[in-house]
C-alpha cells in the first residue's frame, strides 16, 4: 500500500484503517473521481435549494 | 399452512379478514411457523417478534369481531426493514455499529401502520445501513404540505388512454443492458401499446450524469453520518458498506454543493420531459438477478441500474417482475411517475401483473 494513500487517510483522521481497509479506501476514492469528472463546475448559486434551519427549541 | 395462504395478496387477505373468513390470529400463527421453517436458510429476519405479533393479532380479532374494522391493514401481518424505528425494539441497520440500539419512538410509517391495526412480525435484513441507494424523498407526504392522494383510486381501471414515456437510452446506449433484460422491456412496452397506451420514447440526460450527481450527494451525506464510526470502529462495518462509505471521505464541500445545485437542473429537465406524460417505463437493473453468493457477478452488476435518476429527482418509482431469464432468475422493469403520482404506477403495475401472471410464479425452495 503506498504511503501517500496512508498519509491521506491519516490526514482525514482515518488512522485505524488496516491494509484491507486502505485498499477499499483507494477503490472508493478512484470510483468517486470518476463521478467528479462528470460534475459540472460553476452551476449558479441560484440553483441551490434552500437549506432548512430550525431555531433551538423548534427542532423535533 | 397451504402455499395459497402464504402467497395471499394484501387486498385478498384484507377482504377475508374483514368478512371474518380468516382469523388474524390463525394467519399470524401460520406465517410465524412458516418463517421459523424457512428462515434458518434465508435469513430474511433480523429479529422476530412473535409475542408482540400474537398480542396485536388477538386485539385485532377482538375489535373486528366487535364490528370495529379499521380498514385493510387491520389484523394484517407485516415486517419492517431494519432501518425503520419501532419504539422499544433495536434498529440495527443490519450493522454491528448499531447492535442493541433501541428506538425511543416510532418512525412515521410505523405509527401509521400501528394506527391502521397492522401486526408487526419482526425486523428484516437489509444492505448494511441500506447503503445500496440514497433516499432523498423530497416529496414524501410526511414532509410536504399536500394532502396524501388516494393512491388506489384508479386501480382496476385498465391502461387505455394513458401516455407512457419509454426511457430506452438508459438501457441501450447509455449502458448496454443484458439482451434478455432489453427483450423483456421491449415486450412490456409492446404489451402496453397493444392495450391502448400511447407510448413514445423520451430522452433524459445520460444515466451516468444522474449516477454521478446522486453518488456525490449520497457519499457526502452518508460520510457526515458515519465519520466518527469510520474513524473509531472501521472494523465493525462489512466490507461493502465500509468501501461505499469511505467514498465520501475525500469529497470537498464545493463538490457537494455543486452536486446539490446540479440536482435541481436535472430535476427540471426530467420534469420537462414528463410534461405530457402520465408515467414512464425504463429498466431497474440492467441484468437478470444473479446469485447472492456470486461475489464477482454482484460486484459487476451492482452499479448497473437505473434507479438512481429518480432518487435524484425525488420521483416515485415502482419496480416489478418482468419475467425470468433462461437461468430462471427474475427480470424486472421500473415504472416512474410524477411527484405524488403513485396512483398511475399502481394502475399500470396492476394491469401488467394481471396480463402477464409473472407474480404467480414462486421460488421452488419456498413451496410448502
Amino acid at each position: 500500500m503506498n504511503e501517500e494513500l496512508r498519509d491521506k487517510a491519516r490526514a482525514l483522521g482515518l488512522d485505524r484503517l488496516t491494509e484491507e481497509h486502505l485498499a477499499q479506501f483507494e477503490r472508493a476514492a478512484t470510483g468517486m473521481e470518476r463521478h467528479l469528472r462528470r460534475l459540472p463546475r460553476g452551476v449558479p448559486v441560484a440553483q441551490e435549494p434552500a437549506h432548512v434551519y430550525r431555531a433551538k427549541g423548534e427542532a423535533p | 399452512m397451504s402455499g395459497d395462504l402464504a402467497y395471499l395478496g394484501l387486498a385478498e387477505a384484507a377482504e377475508l379478514i374483514r368478512t371474518k373468513k380468516l382469523s388474524p390470529v390463525e394467519y399470524v400463527t401460520a406465517l410465524l411457523a412458516r418463517v421459523e421453517r424457512y428462515d434458518a436458510k434465508y435469513n430474511a429476519f433480523i429479529a422476530l417478534t412473535p409475542e408482540r405479533a400474537l398480542t396485536a393479532a388477538r386485539a385485532a380479532e377482538t375489535e373486528i369481531g366487535a364490528g370495529r374494522w379499521r380498514g385493510p391493514f387491520h389484523g394484517m401481518p407485516y415486517a419492517l426493514k431494519d432501518i425503520i424505528d419501532v419504539k422499544g425494539l433495536a434498529t440495527t441497520a443490519h450493522s454491528k455499529i448499531l447492535k442493541g440500539d433501541i428506538a425511543r419512538r416510532h418512525a412515521v410509517v410505523t405509527e401509521r401502520l400501528e394506527a391502521a391495526g397492522g401486526v408487526l412480525l419482526g425486523k428484516l435484513s437489509t444492505h448494511e445501513f441500506a447503503i445500496g441507494g440514497p433516499s432523498f424523498d423530497p416529496g414524501d407526504p410526511g414532509s410536504a404540505d399536500e394532502p396524501v392522494p388516494d393512491y388506489g383510486a384508479t386501480r382496476g381501471q385498465g391502461v387505455r388512454g394513458l401516455r407512457i414515456g419509454v426511457i430506452r437510452h438508459f438501457y441501450t446506449s447509455d449502458v448496454a443492458g443484458h439482451p434478455e433484460q432489453v427483450e423483456a422491456l421491449d415486450a412490456a412496452v409492446k404489451l402496453l401499446a397493444g392495450a391502448g397506451v400511447e407510448t413514445r420514447e423520451i430522452t433524459l440526460p445520460a444515466l451516468q450524469d444522474f449516477s454521478a450527481c446522486g453518488q456525490i450527494i449520497l457519499a457526502a451525506e452518508a460520510y457526515a453520518v458515519h465519520e466518527q464510526w469510520l474513524k473509531e470502529r472501521p472494523h465493525d462495518y462489512g466490507a461493502r458498506a465500509r468501501e461505499r462509505l469511505l467514498a465520501g471521505a475525500t469529497l470537498r464541500a464545493v463538490d457537494y454543493l455543486q452536486a446539490v445545485r446540479w440536482r435541481l437542473q436535472l430535476r427540471d429537465r426530467v420534469a420537462s420531459a414528463f410534461a405530457n406524460l402520465d408515467a414512464a417505463i425504463t429498466a431497474s437493473s440492467m441484468d437478470p438477478a444473479c446469485r447472492v453468493d456470486d461475489d464477482e457477478a454482484l460486484a459487476a452488476n451492482y452499479w448497473r441500474q437505473a434507479r438512481m435518476p429518480f432518487n435524484v429527482t425525488g420521483q416515485p418509482g415502482l419496480v416489478i417482475p418482468a419475467g425470468f431469464s433462461k437461468s430462471g432468475l427474475p427480470l424486472s422493469l421500473q415504472l416512474v411517475g410524477h411527484p405524488f403520482g403513485e396512483a398511475a404506477l399502481y394502475r399500470i403495475a396492476q394491469f401488467y401483473e394481471e396480463a402477464t401472471g409473472w407474480t404467480k410464479r414462486h421460488p421452488p425452495g419456498l413451496s410448502d
